[in-house]
């Protein structure tokens, strides 16, 4: 019979030294991690960021305390990471002022949205990282409000109100595949 | 309600998170008003097509290139480990104030909680051939109690101690009497400071190798420079904070600062195990490496 130990029992091997207990660890979660890199900071950077993310949890990982889960802590580092790495390269693409009520007109797409084939996950790179977290979260991998406020360490109030802009802004860039376009036809 | 308020509570409306109040203000403006309703049609489309979205496999190329990395890196520490302690991996991330005196310690014997130098009921804990047992069961006796440090009462050395002493080796010796900062009732883990050492016993610590350390003079001085509550945020903190804290708004004096490993009915966590002295009387305490107090004697 093979038992599969918990993430604890992991780390806390880990951190008396055992070093494929961390592998184990990187096997078992690199899909989740690699998911959100794809998702928040792009299909350019996913397979460098994920490797990022790991080596940055050789060191971080016994920090965990088991407050929450270690998935949750999990995205939340692997979301810090991608944040900190993309506002290096695009401080502009990252922040978002949360008094704007008006989603504003329809963004230029940038060249490196030309570049994915799929709709919605270019789409989904034209948002500030800010909001296309709390959309990967909620509509991507179906967390509840409460859960992303805690992953994102953000009030409840902002993670509707991103949500919210997030979605109005996606429903204009995809709107000539929308129903609102079978309408015109 | 106006067309504004209703659009900017659709997507709080479609995840069913509104308040009963508000959802049924939505659905009343909703009835009347095509557009919105449109709108929030768009939203639904919207959200269907993104949960349809795959969950994705790292390419396998990726994947591989990934498990080379964390295996290299997890090489390369190790080397550097053993390079530097000559015997036992160092848990990542921790600072070592103490450094290994005598044997390894196995990874299965991975239940090391916070006590680096021993004071046994047998005998004292630097004398290795004290401490040699491999028994089972050493994890549930290592685990402090609830009141594991409780009471701070200052005691003088029990004669027993007096007696070990003298048979002790040569540096044990040098030592002065011991002042018993935790409760002794024979069952509770017991704390001891001697001039700048923490000495801990456990009861029955000898299924444990409790020895592989040697103590390294510890810098007493706290570092007055970090304030108390820019301590308490930082994400890994140093022994001098961890002492801060303790201290909070109080002058203290750090006595002995090691990180280890503490466990509790909540778990086992990386954790500061500091003696500060406040008010001229020692307090000894347990902290998370973020700075969250888990234990203290006062």
């Amino acid at each position: 019979m093979t038992v599969e130990l918990s993430d604890r029992a992991l780390i806390d091997r880990y951190a008396h030294g055992d070093g494929p207990a961390f592998s184990e660890l990187v096997r078992r979660h690199q899909r989740l991690v690699y998911n959100i890199c794809f998702r928040v900071a792009g299909p350019g950077d996913a397979e460098d960021l994920t490797q990022e993310v790991f080596m940055r949890l050789l060191d971080k990982v016994t920090q965990w305390r088991g407050d929450s889960k270690f998935t949750t802590w999990l995205y939340r580092l692997t979301l810090n990471h991608c944040r900190d790495a993309l506002r290096r390269r695009r401080p502009d693409a990252v922040e978002v002022d949360e008094r704007l009520i008006d989603p504003g007109p329809r963004p230029e797409r940038t060249a490196e949205s030309h570049e994915i084939a799929d709709t919605v996950t270019a789409a989904l790179m034209e948002l500030p990282l800010d909001y296309r977290a709390v959309v990967f979260l909620r509509d991507i991998e179906g967390f509840a409000y409460g859960e992303i406020a805690d992953i994102l360490e953000i009030e409840l109030g902002t993670v509707k109100s991103r949500l919210a802009r997030a979605r109005s802004r996606l429903c204009k860039m995809l709107e000539p595949i929308g129903p609102a376009s079978h309408q015109r036809v | 309600m106006m067309c504004e308020d209703c659009l900017e509570r659709l997507s709080t409306y479609i995840d069913d998170e509104l308040a009963v109040s508000e959802r049924a203000q939505v659905e009343s403006h909703l009835a009347e008003c095509p557009d919105c309703a449109a709108e929030l049609e768009r939203l639904r489309e919207l959200t269907v097509q993104l949960r349809a979205e795959p969950s994705l496999e790292m390419p396998a190329a990726a994947a591989a290139r990934l498990d080379d990395a964390v295996s290299a890196a997890l090489r390369e520490r190790q080397s550097a480990t053993a390079a530097s302690s000559g015997t036992r991996a160092t848990p990542p991330g921790w600072k070592k104030l103490f450094q290994p005196a005598f044997g390894g310690l196995a990874a299965s014997m991975a239940v090391l909680v916070f006590a680096v130098i021993v004071w046994s009921g047998g005998g004292v804990g630097m004398n290795s051939e004290l401490l040699q047992d491999g028994g089972s069961g050493a994890e549930e006796r290592l685990l402090p109690p609830d009141n594991a440090f409780r009471g701070a009462k200052t005691a003088g050395p029990k004669t027993e101690e007096a007696e070990t002493e003298s048979s002790a080796e040569s540096k044990v010796k040098e030592l002065s009497a011991p002042q018993v900062l935790g409760a002794d009732d024979g069952d509770s883990p017991r704390v001891f400071a001697r001039d700048d050492l923490l000495f801990l016993s456990m009861p029955d610590m000898s299924a444990v190798e409790r020895d592989n350390y040697e103590p390294i003079e510890v810098d007493g001085a706290v570092d007055s420079r970090m304030l108390f509550d820019e301590a308490a945020r930082a994400e890994t903190i140093t022994a001098s904070a961890a002492a801060q804290i303790v201290a909070g708004e109080q002058e203290a004096q750090l006595l002995f600062a090691e990180s280890g490993r503490f466990e509790d009915a909540t778990g086992v966590r990386d954790a500061w195990i500091v003696v500060v002295e406040l008010n001229g009387a020692p307090v000894a305490a347990a902290l998370t490496l973020d700075g969250e107090i888990l234990y203290r004697t006062d």
